[in-house]
C-alpha cells in the first residue's frame, strides 16, 4: 500500500511487517485456545509474514552482542594495517608521556650547532663536570638543541594539545548536534545556520583569528582556537545520527516512561552514536595535529620557546639548505603520526562499519 | 476479561514464578491519581476518552509543494471517539495503514492531535508538553509492536526497567529499585538472572516480556498496546497474549489493544472497535461483535475467518479494491469504494450484486484502472482486432461479464458507453459517464453513528432514516 507518504516519517502506522491488502491486509487467524499446540505453519495462518522470527534473532544476539571494547579488540586483530596505526599510536603516546625517562638528553641542554644526524659532540651531559662524548642520532639544531630530545618532548606538547582540542570540539559540538537534531525547528536553524558559518572559514584562519581576538598565543588560545575551528564536524556528525535516531521506538518509550528531554538524548541517543563518534575523533585528532604545528609555523603557536613539533619545523626553515634534518626530522614524526592515527581512524570505521557519509573527512 | 481460561497461566519460555505468587507484591505504588478520584469506580466512567480527535501528517516539504500542490495532509486519524473503561480490554481492529497505531500514540500523547480532546479520568490532558504530561505517565503506559526496537540496545535489561523508577523517584536506593525489578521479572516470566543481559541476547518473546514488565513498573491503569504480538513468532504470540490476559485480570488493568489480527481480538477483548481509514466504524463488545456484526466492513472481516465447522462457514465476502489513500479519502462513507452492500439509487431495477458488479466498474473507471492500450497489446498478442470496438468489448467482458450479473439493460448499456469511450481514450468523458450511471446515496452523505446493542455502527443501511435494507449482507 502507498498511502503513507515516504516522508512522514513519523507515523507510525507505516508499520514494520508489510501489508496484505489482497486479502484485506486483515489476518483470517483459527481461534486459536490451545497455546501449547501452535498450528503446524509452513505458511504462517496470520497473513503478514512475521517479522524475524526468534530463532534468527538469537543468532543474532551472539553475533552483534558485544561491547565497544571486545569489538574494537577483535577488529584490530583481523584489520593489521589498523593495529600497526594503533601501535605507532601508542608508542607515541608512551613515548609522550615518559619523554624524561625516553629522550637522550634535556631539550634545553646545548651542544655544537647544526651537526649532522648521526654526529657526536663534547658536552657534561649529567652535570658532574666531567667532559663526555655524546651521541645526536637525528643532529643537532641553529640552537645547538639534540633534535631527537626535542622530538620527545615536541610530541608531549603536540598530543596534549591535540587530544585537548578534539574534546573541546567534541564537547561543544556533540551538545549543539544533539540539541540541534532533538529539538529541530527554529533551534536546529539557528544553531545549523552557525555551523554552516563556520564550515564557511578554513580552520587556520579562523584559527587565527580566534587567537588575535583572544589576546595572543598560549596553550589555552591554541587550544580554544583549534577546538572551536573543528566544532562544526562533530555537530553536523552528531546531528545527522540524531536526526535518525531520535525516530527510534526506544526513544518514543522512553518518553512514554515520562522521561524528560535530557535524559533521553544523554542516556538514549547519546551511547547511540559512540562509535562514529570515536572514529570522527580519531581522525580529528591528526587534523589538530597539523593544525597546531601550522600555528607555529605561523608564529602563532603554544609559545616561541616551548618545543612543539611545528615550532621545530618552523625554526628549522631557514636553514633547511644547509641542515635540513633540522625540519625534516620533525616533518617525519608529524607525518608518521597522522598516518597512524588515519589508518586506526580508517580501521575503527571498518570495524563500526559506519558510513563514509556519516563523518566526513577532510 | 470475558474469555473463558482454558489453559494453565502463562507456561513461559521459561519456568516462571506464576503470576499469581507475585501479583500481590506488585501494587506497591498505587497511583496518585487513583487517590485523588476515588469515587471514579464506576465501571461505566470511561478511563480515557478520545473526543472527536484527529491526527493529520503533513505532507507538504515546504512551500514548493505547496506550490505545486500535493500538499494534502494524510488524515491518519479523523474524527474519533473512543471510550476506554476501568479494568476492560478494548481492541481496536483495522487494516495497516488505517490509523489505528496512530490512534493509539496520540491517546498516551507521544503524538500530538490535529484537533479534538483527550480525557484521562475527565481531566483534558490534550497536548500536555513533557513535564505537564509526566504525572499521568504513571498510569498510562505501552506496550510497542517490535519489542526489540523498543529497548535501547546499550542498556541491560535492569537498566531499562529502573528507568521508569528512577524517572519518577520511586524507591529509595538502587537496591530497592533492584527489587523491584526482580519482582517485575518474576511477574512476567523472566528470571532474575536476566537482569544484566542485553535485549538481543533475548529471543523475541523474552524481549515482549521485557517490553510488559517495564509498563507494569509504575504500576499504570492503563496500556496501549500496540500490536503486541504480530512481531513474534506464532507459537509465542499465544504465551504473550495469555501474560497480558493474566496480568489484566491480576492489576485490574485496562488495556486498549490494537491489532489487525481477529483471532487475537476473539482471545483478549471485551469491546471493539473497528477502524477504517481513519474512522471508527463500528464498536461492539466482543460477542456482539462476533455473533451479529452490524456494519459490512465488519461483516467481511469476519466473513474472512475461517470457521472450525464446515457447517457454520457461510459465503466468504471477498473484499474488492485497493485501500483508499488516507490523504484523499472517498466522500461520504469511506467505505463505499469497496462496501459490498453499497447501496443503489432508488431507481435501481436489479438486484444488490448485480449493482456491486457495475459499482465495482464504475470504481475502476474513476480510479484509472483500466488500460486500454494494455487491453489492445493483449488483443494483438492474441493476433484478434484491435480496433476501438474490439477493445471496449473485451474491457466489457473482462470487467463486467455477463455470468456475473445479468445487469438491467440501461446499465448494461451505460457500461458499454463508458467501455467504448476508454477505447477512445476519452477516461473523463467515461468518468463522466460512469458517475451518472452509477450513483449511491453513499457516497454523498457520511453515516451517523447509529446506536446499537451495546456499540454504535457507521452505515447508512443500519440507520433507520436513511435507505437501505440492513440485512442484504
Ligand atoms: S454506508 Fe453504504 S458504503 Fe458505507 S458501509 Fe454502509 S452500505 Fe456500505
Amino acid at each position: 500500500m502507498n498511502d503513507e507518504p515516504p516522508n512522514a516519517r513519523s507515523n507510525p502506522d507505516h508499520e514494520r511487517t508489510r501489508n496484505a491488502e489482497t486479502d484485506g491486509g486483515l489476518d483470517p487467524g483459527i481461534g486459536r485456545n490451545s497455546p501449547s499446540e501452535p498450528e503446524p505453519t509452513e505458511t504462517p495462518p496470520f497473513g503478514e509474514p512475521m517479522d524475524v522470527p526468534p530463532e534468527y534473532r538469537q543468532e543474532e544476539s551472539v553475533v552483534e552482542h558485544r561491547s565497544l571494547r571486545s569489538r574494537i579488540v577483535r577488529g584490530l586483530r583481523e584489520d593489521k594495517l589498523a593495529l600497526f596505526g594503533a601501535v605507532v599510536v601508542v608508542g607515541f603516546v608512551l613515548v609522550a608521556v615518559f619523554a624524561p625517562y625516553v629522550a637522550p638528553y634535556d631539550p634545553g641542554a646545548t651542544f655544537g650547532f647544526m651537526q649532522s644526524p648521526d654526529s657526536y659532540s663534547q658536552a657534561d651531559v649529567d652535570g658532574d663536570g666531567s667532559i663526555e662524548r655524546v651521541w645526536h642520532p637525528l643532529g643537532t639544531d641553529s640552537f645547538g638543541y639534540d633534535v631527537l630530545s626535542r622530538i620527545i618532548f615536541g610530541a608531549r606538547v603536540s598530543l596534549a594539545v591535540a587530544l585537548a582540542t578534539v574534546l573541546v570540539a567534541f564537547t561543544i559540538g556533540t551538545a549543539i548536534g544533539l540539541a540541534a537534531g532533538f529539538y529541530g525547528g527554529w533551534i536546529d536553524s539557528v544553531l545549523m545556520r552557525y555551523v554552516d558559518f563556520q564550515w564557511a572559514f578554513p580552520e587556520i584562519i579562523l584559527g587565527v583569528a580566534i587567537i588575535a581576538f583572544a589576546g595572543g598565543r598560549g596553550v589555552e588560545n591554541v587550544v580554544i582556537a583549534i577546538g572551536i575551528a573543528y566544532i562544526d564536524d562533530f555537530a553536523r556528525l552528531i546531528r545527522g545520527e540524531v536526526l535518525s535516531l531520535r525516530e527510534e521506538e526506544y526513544v518514543t518509550a522512553a518518553r512514554a516512561i515520562g522521561m524528560s528531554n535530557r535524559r533521553i538524548m544523554t542516556k538514549e541517543i547519546l551511547p547511540n552514536a559512540v562509535a562514529p563518534l570515536i572514529v570522527q575523533a580519531t581522525l580529528m585528532i591528526p587534523l589538530a595535529i597539523l593544525a597546531e604545528a601550522g600555528l607555529s609555523f605561523l608564529g602563532l603557536g603554544v609559545s616561541p620557546t616551548t618545543p612543539t613539533w611545528g615550532l621545530l619545523l618552523s625554526d628549522g626553515r631557514q636553514f633547511i639548505s644547509r641542515a635540513w634534518w633540522i625540519s625534516v626530522m620533525p616533518g617525519i614524526a608529524i607525518m608518521v603520526v597522522v598516518l597512524a592515527f588515519n589508518t586506526l581512524g580508517d580501521g575503527l570505521r571498518d570495524i563500526f562499519d559506519v558510513s563514509d557519509s556519516e563523518v566526513e573527512q577532510r | 476479561m470475558s474469555r473463558s481460561t482454558d489453559s494453565a497461566p502463562a507456561p513461559a519460555e521459561t519456568e516462571s514464578t506464576s503470576a499469581e505468587t507475585t501479583a500481590s507484591e506488585t501494587d506497591v505504588g498505587t497511583s496518585a491519581s487513583g487517590e485523588a478520584n476515588a469515587d471514579a469506580t464506576d465501571a461505566e466512567a470511561p478511563l480515557l476518552a478520545a473526543r472527536n480527535i484527529s491526527k493529520y501528517y503533513d505532507q507538504s516539504e515546504g512551500f514548493l509543494d505547496d506550490l505545486i500542490g500535493d500538499a494534502r495532509p494524510v488524515r491518519a486519524v479523523d474524527g474519533v471517539d473512543l471510550e476506554v473503561r476501568r479494568g476492560e480490554t478494548l481492541a481496536v481492529v483495522g487494516e495497516s495503514g488505517c490509523g489505528k497505531s496512530t490512534l493509539g500514540r496520540t491517546l498516551l500523547n507521544l503524538e500530538s492531535v490535529t484537533g479534538g480532546h483527550i480525557e484521562y479520568r475527565g481531566e483534558d490532558i490534550t497536548g500536555l508538553s513533557g513535564s505537564a504530561m509526566q504525572p499521568y505517565r504513571r498510569d498510562l503506559q505501552m506496550v510497542f509492536q517490535d519489542p526489540l526496537a523498543s529497548l535501547n540496545p546499550r542498556q541491560t535489561v535492569g537498566e531499562i526497567l529502573k528507568a521508569p523508577m528512577e524517572v519518577h523517584g520511586i524507591g529509595e536506593s538502587d537496591e530497592e529499585r533492584t527489587e523491584r525489578v526482580r519482582e517485575l521479572l518474576g511477574l512476567v516470566g523472566l528470571k532474575e538472572g536476566h537482569l544484566d543481559r542485553y535485549p538481543r541476547q533475548f529471543s523475541g518473546g523474552q524481549q515482549q516480556r521485557v517490553g510488559v514488565a517495564r509498563a507494569l513498573t509504575l504500576s499504570p491503569e492503563l496500556i496501549v498496546a500496540d500490536e503486541p504480538v504480530s512481531a513474534l513468532d506464532v507459537s509465542v504470540q499465544a504465551q504473550i497474549l495469555d501474560l497480558l490476559d493474566d496480568l489484566q485480570t491480576e492489576l485490574d488493568l485496562a488495556l486498549c489493544f490494537v491489532t489487525h489480527d481477529l483471532s487475537v481480538v476473539r482471545h483478549v477483548a471485551d469491546r471493539v472497535a473497528v477502524m477504517y481509514l481513519g474512522e471508527i466504524i463500528e464498536t461492539a463488545p466482543v460477542e456482539e461483535l462476533f455473533a451479529n456484526p452490524r456494519h459490512p466492513y465488519t461483516k467481511s472481516l469476519l466473513s474472512a475467518v475461517p470457521r472450525i465447522d464446515p457447517a457454520a462457514r457461510t459465503d466468504r465476502t471477498v473484499l474488492e479494491g485497493t485501500v483508499p489513500s488516507p490523504a484523499d479519502p472517498p466522500s461520504g462513507c469511506r467505505f463505499h469504494t469497496r462496501c459490498p452492500a453499497v447501496i443503489p439509487p432508488a431507481e435501481w431495477a436489479g438486484t444488490q450484486a448485480e449493482f456491486k458488479s457495475a459499482f465495482t466498474f464504475r470504481n475502476r473507471v474513476l480510479g484509472e484502472e483500466i488500460d486500454p492500450e494494455a487491453i489492445r497489446t493483449r488483443l494483438s498478442a492474441e493476433s484478434a482486432a484491435t480496433d476501438n470496438d474490439a477493445v471496449a468489448t473485451r474491457i466489457t467482458e473482462r470487467f463486467v461479464p455477463d455470468t456475473d450479473a445479468q445487469l438491467p439493460a440501461n446499465a448494461r448499456k451505460a457500461i458499454e458507453n463508458a467501455a467504448a469511450r476508454l477505447a477512445n481514450g476519452e477516461t473523463e468523458a467515461a468518468k463522466t459517464t460512469v458517475t451518472e450511471a452509477f450513483p449511491s446515496p453513499c457516497e454523498d452523505e457520511t453515516p451517523r453513528d447509529t446506536p446499537t446493542e451495546g456499540g454504535h455502527v457507521a452505515c447508512h443501511r443500519v440507520d433507520p432514516e436513511m435507505p437501505g435494507d440492513p440485512d442484504v449482507l
